[in-house]
């Protein structure tokens, strides 16, 4: 009776430490998982928004400022010609 | 070439030391378990026990010195040069029975006289626990594989997103912003 009670306590232990490491590396991996996936959408999002700004300075926020810093209205060169144009 | 090919084992990161850690510490608690009844106490300070208790702690060291940051490179080198010292204490394990006079029993199935010496109900009990106990430690260590691979790939993805945002961010910098270093102090 006795040597039992050492028998299913190193059952216990062995099924118990064991299965706690299992679960535990399957729960993390899983858990992980998931974080790829949203690094990968960040980063797919990140990379959209860098198009499209690299877009907006061509063009929509360049014809918003003062090309020349001359006081010219914003978009327009000192020369009359607006942003993209080549003056004549 | 031998620390890039070790590099290139990718992220191995101490999988089986850190299985061997749990199994080292299973067999000595286990031990102390079957010591109990067998031998009245759960440790004595016995050469096969003490030298399992080191290699327990040289597997804790092993896992310590691969947390310390360094190169990739570096880590793997330094960690495969513990691992070689470490080893040393394998056969000091197996052998400690041999080689000193001790509470636990002598070597009964790789004996130096190539005669086992234990019953055939127990030699088979033991084949059948050694086979299940190294099949659950392939299976562990491929599933800890699987988490340190991903892990890595977390890293390198983290990476590649902090690398995006931080060009995102230097596109929106208009260049009259930008600071340009000048040469010659700008005296």
């Amino acid at each position: 009776m006795q040597n039992a009670v050492y028998v299913y306590s190193g059952y216990a232990l062995t099924f118990g430490v064991l299965g706690a490491y299992g679960a535990w590396v399957t729960a993390r991996a899983r858990s992980l998982e998931v974080d790829l996936r949203q690094a990968k959408h960040d980063i797919a999002i990140e990379q959209e928004r860098r198009t499209l700004s690299a877009e907006d300075v061509d063009g929509s926020i360049r014809a918003a400022v003062d090309l020349d810093g001359d006081g010219s209205e914003p978009g327009v060169h000192g020369d009359g010609t607006s942003a993209g144009q080549v003056a004549p | 070439m031998a620390t890039d090919a070790c590099a290139a084992l990718g992220p191995t990161r101490g999988v089986t030391a850190e299985l061997g850690v749990i199994f080292t510490g299973l067999a000595l608690a286990l031990g102390m378990l079957w010591g109990k009844p067998i031998w009245n106490v759960y440790w004595t300070w016995d050469a096969r026990l003490i030298t399992t208790a080191v290699l327990f702690f040289l597997y804790i060291g092993y896992l310590a010195l691969r947390r310390i940051p360094g190169d990739r490179n570096q880590v793997a080198r330094r960690s495969a040069v513990a691992a070689l010292i470490a080893f040393v204490d394998v056969p000091i394990v197996h052998f400690s029975v041999n080689w000193w006079r001790t509470q636990h029993q002598q070597a009964t199935v790789l004996r130096p006289d190539l005669d086992p010496q234990i019953h055939g109900t127990m030699a088979w009990t033991l084949l059948w626990a050694v086979v299940t106990f190294h099949l659950v430690f392939v299976y562990l260590a491929a599933r800890r594989y699987r988490l340190a691979a991903i892990e890595d790939h977390i890293a390198d993805e983290e990476l590649d997103l902090a690398v995006v945002r931080r060009r995102s961010e230097d596109d929106f910098v208009p260049a009259e912003r930008r600071q340009v270093p000048v040469l010659g102090g700008g005296a």
